[in-house]
């Protein structure tokens, strides 16, 4: 898995820059398959990466859309805790819409579950093969 | 000379004298702003890009709805304005220039909004609007970053 600073938040941004309202970044943020590639990831790494984003000054288009892209993967988690302590965070009014996008969020939050499936094995040919009929069934046509 | 906060609200009401919840933030052009007006320009060759500079004094429904003076964002606010001082949906075959085009996600947020410029020869508006901190834009009512699945057309009444 590869660390969340270098997750492609460039269509994060482009959405970011032409945000009129914020319920617009949430549906976009949630559309976007860099944030969902992060939500898989533990959700005390996602609340340390948002806290820091959060404290540290932009100095890019994707600095200034991190703390939204951290926040939306956080509210795909499959336990709500790190979404609550969001708000606690003492610098979230530093950033326009942030609080209010948690609060969005927490309203709207339905738990995701993630389950790791192990890939289909196909079961190996039997040893000896044959052209015979082994299964063979009766149809009937209506003719009715 | 009156000092300003960096960001605040403006007295601006309905009227029904009903106060508009909105924003000015008076920062300077944030990083990446310009190189993102310089990304649309690219992305959607054929529209009018005006050329404003990217701020976050006000947005789309900061220029269909307050003269360019602040930023509207809440969906409510819009719904406020809509019906304080007396909006009437319209038809798609009766718009006007003049007339307010507004766009609604599937969830009912007020996404983008802009003023009916002209209705083409195919009877396509074409919308002056402005897209988010980004620059001012004339464009094809259908082309531009927005959910265009549902886009209602309002004419003021009196």
């Amino acid at each position: 898995m590869m660390p969340i600073k270098d997750a492609d938040l460039t269509q994060a941004a482009q959405a970011y820059a032409v945000a009129n309202t914020p319920l617009f970044l949430i549906r976009k943020l949630n559309e976007d398959a860099s944030v969902n590639q992060m939500s898989s990831l533990p959700g005390n790494e996602l609340f340390h990466a948002l806290e820091l984003a959060i404290g540290q000054r932009p100095e890019s288009l994707i600095d200034y859309v991190r703390p939204y892209a951290y926040l939306v993967a956080l509210s795909k988690q499959p336990q709500v805790s790190y979404l609550r302590d969001v708000t606690k965070i003492s610098k979230i009014n530093d950033w326009d819409w942030l609080s209010y996008i948690a609060e969005v969020l927490l309203q709207t939050y339905a738990p995701t579950t993630f389950i790791k499936t192990q890939p289909m094995v196909k079961p190996s040919l039997p040893a000896n093969r044959s052209n015979a009929a082994v299964d063979r069934q009766k149809i009937t046509l209506d003719n009715s | 000379m009156k000092v300003l906060a960096l960001k605040s609200q403006l007295a601006l009401q309905t009227r029904c004298e009903n106060q508009i919840e909105n924003e000015i933030n008076r920062e300077a052009v944030r990083y990446g702003d310009v190189l993102q007006v310089a990304g649309l320009e690219r992305q959607y060759p054929l529209e009018i890009h005006r050329p404003i500079a990217p701020s976050r004094k006000y947005n789309c429904h900061g220029l269909s709805f307050a003269s360019r003076r602040t930023w509207i964002d809440r969906t409510s606010e819009i719904r406020k304005i809509i019906s304080d001082d007396e909006y009437q949906e319209i038809h798609f075959d009766d718009i006007l220039p003049g007339d307010i085009a507004i766009y609604w996600s599937k969830q009912g947020d007020a996404e983008h909004s802009g003023i009916v410029v002209e209705v083409n020869s195919f009877k396509v508006p074409i919308v002056l609007s402005k897209w988010g901190p980004c620059h001012e834009v004339v464009h094809h009512v259908a082309r531009c970053p927005y959910d265009i699945h549902k886009v209602s057309y309002y004419r003021i009444k009196t």
